[in-house]
C-alpha cells in the first residue's frame, strides 16, 4: 500500500505542471476567438459609443498584453482567487459553486444509469451471442451511439413530456412550488429523468458494446474452459472469471468518458435549462467571460486528472495482478 | 309541448348570460384578486441596474421607476414625477416628485436620488445606454426634496421621453463601484418587485413590493425562468410548466414555426403585436461592388421581401421600405420610393453599373455575413436570392461576439450584413446616428459607411428643434433620401408574440416597450 501512496503523491505533482499548460492553452484559445465581453455586451448598442467601450476595456484589464493579463491571472489563481466575472459581477468561485451540485447530481445519475445499464445489456448481448436479443441490444447500443445529444433531448421532451404528460419539459424542481421533503426530492427525481437519460444515452452505448466484445473475447480464453471444466456452473463463469476480467477495459473507458461527459453535460444542461455547470459554460463562451471561461476550464481539468487517478486506483482493486512501483 | 320551448329558450338565455357576466372582467370570478405566482421564460439580465445594464433595459421597470413612464397606448405619463413644466424655451424642466416613494429597504425616494441618478448616467465611466441621450443636460438643481431642476444645454425634443430612465438609490450607490457592487445583482429599486433571488443565468425570483407607491402588484410572487431553447420554453408553455412567454423571452425571437401550434391550445392566450424594430440589409458603402448605386438598387430589386416574411416568419413580420418602422406613426414615411421584387429589373440595373454574367453567370463574389438563429437561416434566404441576379455570396457565419466585433470594431466586413435593435426611446433620432458620417471609424455607430451631409444636417436638426411638425417633415426627408440612396435596404418590422396561460389576466401588451412584460403588476391569477 505504501507505494500506492508514493505513486498517488507523484501523479499529483505531476497534475501541477499539467493543469498550469491546460490553463495556457484554454486561455490563448479563448483570447484568440473574436470579440470580447466588451463587444458582447454593448457592441449592438447604438447609445454606447467607442470611446466608452474603450473605457470599459481599460476597467476590465483587457487593453494589457495578453501574456501580462496571464500572468496576472496565474499569480491570482496562485492566490486561490478564481477571479471576478465582469458579466454576472460575481467572483467566479460563488458562480461555479452555486452550480456544481446540479451538474454532480446530473452527472452521477447520468454515470450510474450508463455503467448500470450499458454493463448490464453488455453482459446479456455476450450471454445471448448472436440471439434476438443480442442484435436488439447492438441496435440500440447504435441508436444511443449516434443520436446526437440536442435531438435526443429533444425528442425525449417532445414524447414524455409533452404528448404523454409523464415528466416536466425542463428544470430541476417544480418553480413556485411549496413542496418540502420528500414531496420535493421526488419532484427533483422527476425532472432528473430525461436530462439523465440524454446525457448517459451515449456512454451506456459505448460500455454495452465494449462489455460485449471483452466478455466474448475473455469467454473464448483457455481457464474459462478451465472453470467450466471444473464444473462451475455458467453463473459463476461468467460473472466471478469473465465478467470480472472483461470490467477492466470498461474503467478505462469510464474514466476517460467522465471528461467527456462534461462536454455533453453542456448540451443536456442548456436542452433542459437545467441549473448546473453546463449551461453556465455555454452561456460564458458565448460572453467571452474569460475569467468565468478559465475558472471553469481549471475546475474541469482538476476533475479530469482526478478521475483518471481514481481510474488507475481501481485497477489495483478490479486487478490484483497490477501493483504500481514508486520507480 | 307548444308551451315547453319558451322555457328552454329562457333557460338557455339565462345560462348564456351568467356564462358571459362570470366571465367578464369586473364582474364575478373575473374580478381582480391578490395571491399567486407567475413563471415567467425570459433572458438573464445582465444587471438589475437601470443606469448600467446593457441588457435589454424595459426589464428594468420590474424593479425601478423612472420620472415619467409610459401607458399601454405609448402615452407619456407620471410615475415618480407627479406633474412637470418645460420653460419656454425648452431650457428648463422642473420637476415635482411624490413624496410617497419608498426604496426597498424602506428609505424615502427625494430629489437627491434623481440627481444622483442622472449624474451617474452622465458618467463616461459606466457606460450607460441613456448617456447619449442625455448628452443635452447642463445641470441638475434640487431645490427642495421633492422638486428637481434640469437644465439643458440646448432644446432637446426627446428628452422627457428619456425620463422613464430607471432612478437608483443614492444613499446605496454613492460607495459603490458600479463595475463590482453586489447591489447590481440584488438591487434595491422602488418598483412593484423585490428581487428575492437570483441564481446568475438559472432563475430570478420576485416578490410583489406591498408598499409600491402605485399599489401593491396582484400577484405574490413572478419567477423567471432562463430557457435557452426556444423549442423547449414552447413545450414547457405548452405543457403548463410555465405561465407567460413575453416576446423578448428567447434570445433570438420566439420560434414563429410553433407560434399556430400553440394558438389552438385551448389554455394559451397567443397576443400578436407590432413591435419598434426593423430587420434591414446593410451594404458596406465604401467599396466595390456596394459603393454602386446601380448594384445596391439591383439587390433591392432582386429580393423578395414577401418570401422572406412567410417563410422565416410565417407570417409574423410586416413588409417594410421605410427606414423609420410604422409603430411610429408620426414619423413614419410611407411614401417613399419602393423596389419591389424585380428580377428582371435586377439583371438591367446590373448589367448597367457594369457588372456583367462572367463563367456561370456569375457577376462578382460578395458575403454575407450573418450569426446563428433567425439571421443565419435569413442570410441563407438571401444568397439564393442573390444567386438568381448572377451574385454570389458565400455566408459567413460567427456567433453573436464574434459577429458584432467584425461589424463594429475590426470593421472587417466586405459585403452585406442584417442587423436589428430594440430602441431605449421611441423616437427615430437614436437609431439615426448610424448614418452621421462622423460615427464612421472603429467602434462607431456607423457601421456601414455611408456619408451625406444632408442626412448629417437633418440628424443634427430632429436632435436639437422642438417643433414637432417640423420633426416630422425632416424623418420625411430623411427617409426619403435614405430610400434613394438605398445605403441599406429595410426588409421586415418585426411581430411581437406574448403568449400567457389563461389561468391569468390582466395582461396589457404595448407596442413601445415590447408586450406585456412591462406592466406585470396588473396581472393576476384567475384560479
Amino acid at each position: 500500500m505504501q507505494t500506492l501512496g508514493l505513486y498517488i503523491v507523484k501523479r499529483l505533482l505531476l497534475a501541477i505542471p499539467l493543469i498550469g499548460f491546460v490553463m495556457a492553452i484554454n486561455f490563448w484559445i479563448i483570447h484568440a476567438a473574436p470579440g470580447d465581453p466588451v463587444t458582447y455586451l454593448y457592441g449592438s448598442l447604438g447609445e454606447v459609443s467607442a470611446e466608452q467601450m474603450h473605457k470599459l476595456r481599460e476597467q476590465m484589464g483587457l487593453t494589457q498584453p495578453l501574456y501580462v493579463q496571464f500572468f496576472c491571472y496565474l499569480r491570482q489563481l496562485l492566490r486561490g482567487d478564481l477571479g471576478f466575472s465582469v458579466i454576472n459581477r460575481k467572483p467566479v468561485l460563488t458562480l461555479i459553486l452555486e452550480r456544481l451540485p446540479a451538474t454532480m447530481l446530473l452527472m452521477s445519475a447520468a454515470f450510474v444509469f450508463s455503467v448500470l445499464f450499458g454493463g448490464l445489456w453488455g453482459v446479456i448481448a455476450a450471454v445471448k451471442a448472436r440471439t434476438q436479443i443480442d442484435y436488439w441490444v447492438t441496435i440500440l447500443s447504435l441508436f444511443g451511439y449516434s443520436m446526437p445529444t440536442f435531438w435526443l433531448g429533444l425528442l425525449l421532451i417532445l414524447v414524455f413530456s409533452l404528448h404523454l404528460g409523464w415528466l416536466p419539459t425542463m428544470g430541476m424542481e417544480t418553480l413556485g412550488s411549496k413542496d418540502s421533503g420528500l414531496s420535493a426530492c421526488m419532484d427533483v427525481l422527476r425532472h432528473l429523468v430525461l436530462p439523465t437519460i440524454t446525457l448517459g444515452a451515449y456512454n451506456l452505448a459505448i460500455y454495452a458494446r465494449l462489455l460485449r466484445a471483452n466478455m466474448l473475447e475473455v469467454l473464448a480464453q483457455d481457464f474459462i474452459n478451465t472453470a467450466r471444466a471444473k464444473g462451475l456452473s455458467g453463473k459463476a463463469v461468467y460473472y466471478k472469471h469473465a465478467l470480472r476480467n472483461a470490467l477492466l477495459p470498461v474503467i478505462t473507458v469510464a474514466g476517460i468518458q467522465i471528461g467527456f461527459m462534461f462536454t455533453g453535460a453542456v448540451l443536456t444542461e442548456t436542452i433542459f435549462a437545467w441549473p448546473g455547470m453546463g449551461g453556465l459554460t455555454y452561456q460564458a463562451l458565448l460572453q467571452r467571460d474569460y475569467a468565468l471561461l478559465m475558472g471553469l476550464f481549471f475546475m474541469v481539468s482538476v476533475c479530469v486528472i482526478g478521475m483518471s487517478l481514481v481510474t488507475d486506483v481501481l485497477y489495483t482493486i478490479v486487478d490484483p495482478r497490477i501493483r504500481y512501483s514508486p520507480s | 309541448m307548444h308551451g315547453v320551448k319558451p322555457w328552454w329558450m329562457m333557460l338557455l338565455t339565462l345560462a348564456l348570460w351568467l356564462m358571459a357576466t362570470l366571465d367578464s372582467p369586473g364582474v364575478g370570478w373575473g374580478q381582480p384578486k391578490y395571491g399567486g405566482t407567475l413563471v415567467m421564460v425570459h433572458t438573464d439580465p445582465d444587471l438589475m441596474n437601470p443606469v448600467a445594464t446593457p441588457g435589454w433595459i424595459q426589464f428594468q421597470r420590474m424593479s425601478f421607476n423612472g420620472l415619467i413612464d409610459y401607458d399601454v397606448q405609448g402615452n407619456i405619463v407620471p410615475s415618480i414625477a407627479t406633474s412637470w413644466k418645460i420653460s419656454d424655451d425648452g431650457l428648463t424642466y422642473t420637476f415635482q416628485l411624490r413624496q410617497d416613494v419608498k426604496w426597498h429597504d424602506g428609505q424615502t425616494l427625494t430629489a437627491e436620488d434623481v440627481k444622483f441618478t442622472y449624474e451617474k448616467i452622465l458618467d463616461p465611466q459606466i457606460a450607460s445606454r441613456f448617456n447619449l441621450n442625455f448628452q443635452a443636460v447642463k445641470d441638475i438643481q434640487t431645490p427642495s426634496p421633492s422638486t428637481v431642476v434640469v437644465t439643458l444645454k440646448g432644446p432637446d425634443p426627446v428628452f422627457l421621453a428619456n425620463l422613464w430612465a430607471g432612478i437608483i438609490p443614492k444613499h446605496i450607490w454613492e460607495k459603490e463601484d458600479f463595475a463590482k457592487s453586489p447591489y447590481n445583482i440584488s438591487p434595491v429599486g422602488s418598483g412593484p418587485w423585490k428581487l428575492k433571488e437570483w441564481v446568475r443565468g438559472d432563475h430570478m425570483i420576485f416578490d410583489a413590493n406591498p408598499d409600491y407607491f402605485q399599489g401593491r402588484p396582484y400577484l405574490d410572487r413572478v419567477i423567471v425562468k432562463v430557457i435557452p431553447d426556444a423549442t423547449v420554453a414552447f413545450a414547457a408553455l405548452e405543457k403548463g410548466d410555465v405561465d407567460y412567454f413575453p416576446f423578448t423571452g428567447v434570445i433570438g425571437g420566439p420560434p414563429y414555426q410553433l407560434v399556430n401550434r400553440l394558438k389552438q391550445s385551448p389554455r394559451l392566450e397567443v397576443k400578436v403585436f407590432d413591435v419598434v424594430s426593423t430587420q434591414r440589409l446593410f451594404f458596406r458603402n465604401d467599396r466595390p461592388p456596394f459603393n454602386n448605386l446601380k448594384v445596391r438598387q439591383a439587390v433591392a430589386h432582386a429580393i423578395n421581401k414577401r418570401f422572406i416574411v412567410d417563410k422565416l416568419l410565417f407570417g409574423y413580420g410586416q413588409i417594410t421600405h421605410s427606414e423609420v418602422p410604422s409603430a411610429l406613426p408620426w414619423a413614419h414615411n410611407p411614401e417613399v420610393p419602393q423596389y419591389n421584387y424585380d428580377v428582371a429589373k435586377a439583371n438591367q440595373l446590373l448589367d448597367e453599373a457594369g457588372y456583367p454574367r462572367g463563367a456561370g453567370g456569375i457577376r462578382f463574389r460578395t458575403h454575407i455575413y450573418g450569426n446563428p438563429g433567425v439571421r443565419a437561416i435569413l442570410s441563407e434566404i438571401l444568397k439564393e436570392q442573390l444567386k438568381a441576379v448572377g451574385i454570389a455570396a458565400d455566408v459567413v457565419m460567427n456567433e453573436w461576439a464574434s459577429y458584432i466585433n467584425a461589424i463594429r470594431n475590426t470593421r472587417e466586413i466586405d459585403g452585406v450584413f442584417t442587423i436589428f435593435s430594440l430602441q431605449s426611446v421611441p423616437d427615430p433620432s437614436i437609431e439615426a446616428i448610424r448614418y452621421h458620417s462622423t460615427q464612421i471609424k472603429p467602434g462607431g455607430q456607423n457601421y456601414l459607411f455611408y456619408s451625406n451631409p444632408r442626412v448629417d444636417a437633418i440628424i443634427d436638426e430632429t436632435q436639437s428643434t422642438l417643433d414637432q411638425q417640423k420633426r416630422t417633415q425632416l424623418f420625411y426627408e430623411y427617409q426619403d433620401i435614405l430610400a434613394r440612396e438605398v445605403p441599406m435596404i429595410p426588409l421586415y418590422t418585426l411581430t411581437g408574440v406574448d403568449i400567457w396561460n389563461k389561468k391569468f389576466d390582466g395582461f396589457g401588451v404595448t407596442q413601445w416597450g415590447g408586450g406585456a412584460i412591462t406592466f406585470l403588476e396588473k396581472v393576476w391569477q384567475k384560479e
